[in-house]
């Protein structure tokens, strides 16, 4: 009788990686006392595409919570996104999503 | 006399005599700042954000190379626009393409955003402080700005004007 061969061993995904790649990045709008409600909601829509509705939720967010996620990301899009929103002088940045 | 007109594919842009040197020292003072790229100025560094806050932000570099480009080069924009208006007594008009009305919405925030920096606005509420308080001069010029912000964004979400 032969012994039985051993299984060929499989590497191992290096999931770090993956999970590095995978993680989205989140856009966050922070609250300033400079920036007008009206041209928050302008620039949001003209970023982003969404709705006045979907803008003014966004903007009411930011303006009674001190901040809104408005998006997340693969890392490259986040920061398309954030620059974006700077060139507009609204106060975004970006972080690794959880 | 509306400040903001659309003329065809384009938007006329009126100001007072004084309006209009106010603007042009705006400008004068952004473009300052910017050029100065002083990450110790107060200003700057409302203009010029960190993009990402988490544990790599030390790594970031505190000038945003990107944007400072950008704003550089809308600054150069935004000087031909200023000094290509026409004068009819106190009275000034400057043209620009309806395509391009974010260039002058961009600059007026900037301005706002650059004087609220000035006076540290993040530090202190407005409601509380004196009329005679010298915070009080830099205050009313970001309500005129945000005045003429606020009848632009009128014309632009005016369905009636397409």
């Amino acid at each position: 009788m032969t012994s039985p061969s051993l299984p060929t061993p499989v590497e191992a995904p290096d999931t770090e990686v993956i999970q590095t790649l995978d993680v989205p990045w989140d856009v966050i709008v922070w609250d300033d006392p400079v920036n007008l409600m009206s041209y928050v909601v302008y620039v949001l829509k003209k970023v982003f595409g969404f709705s006045t509705a979907v803008a003014t939720k966004l903007m009411l967010e930011v303006h009674n919570n001190g901040k809104a996620l408005v998006a997340s990301e693969p890392k490259d899009q986040a920061e398309a996104y954030v620059a974006a929103l700077q060139r507009f002088g609204l106060h975004a940045t970006m972080q690794k999503g959880v | 006399m509306a400040r903001f007109q659309r003329v065809g594919t384009n938007i006329q842009c009126t100001f007072h005599a004084v309006e209009y040197d106010l603007l042009l020292t705006l400008y004068a003072d952004l473009s300052g700042c910017v050029t100065a790229a002083d990450p110790e100025d107060r200003r700057f560094r409302r203009l010029f954000p960190p993009q990402v806050l988490d544990s790599d932000a030390a790594n970031t570099p505190r000038v945003n190379e990107g944007l400072l480009a950008w704003r550089e080069q809308s600054l150069h924009a935004a000087d031909v626009w200023l000094n290509s208006a026409t004068r009819h007594r106190n009275i000034y008009r400057l043209i620009v393409a309806v395509d391009d009305i974010d260039q002058v919405l961009q600059l007026i925030n900037d301005m706002r955003l650059m004087l609220g920096a000035s006076i540290d606005i993040d530090a202190f509420d407005r409601d509380t402080i004196a009329p005679d308080d010298e915070r009080q001069h830099a205050l009313a010029i970001i309500d005129h700005l945000a005045w003429w912000q606020e009848e632009l964004l009128a014309l632009l979400n005016d369905p009636t004007t397409d």
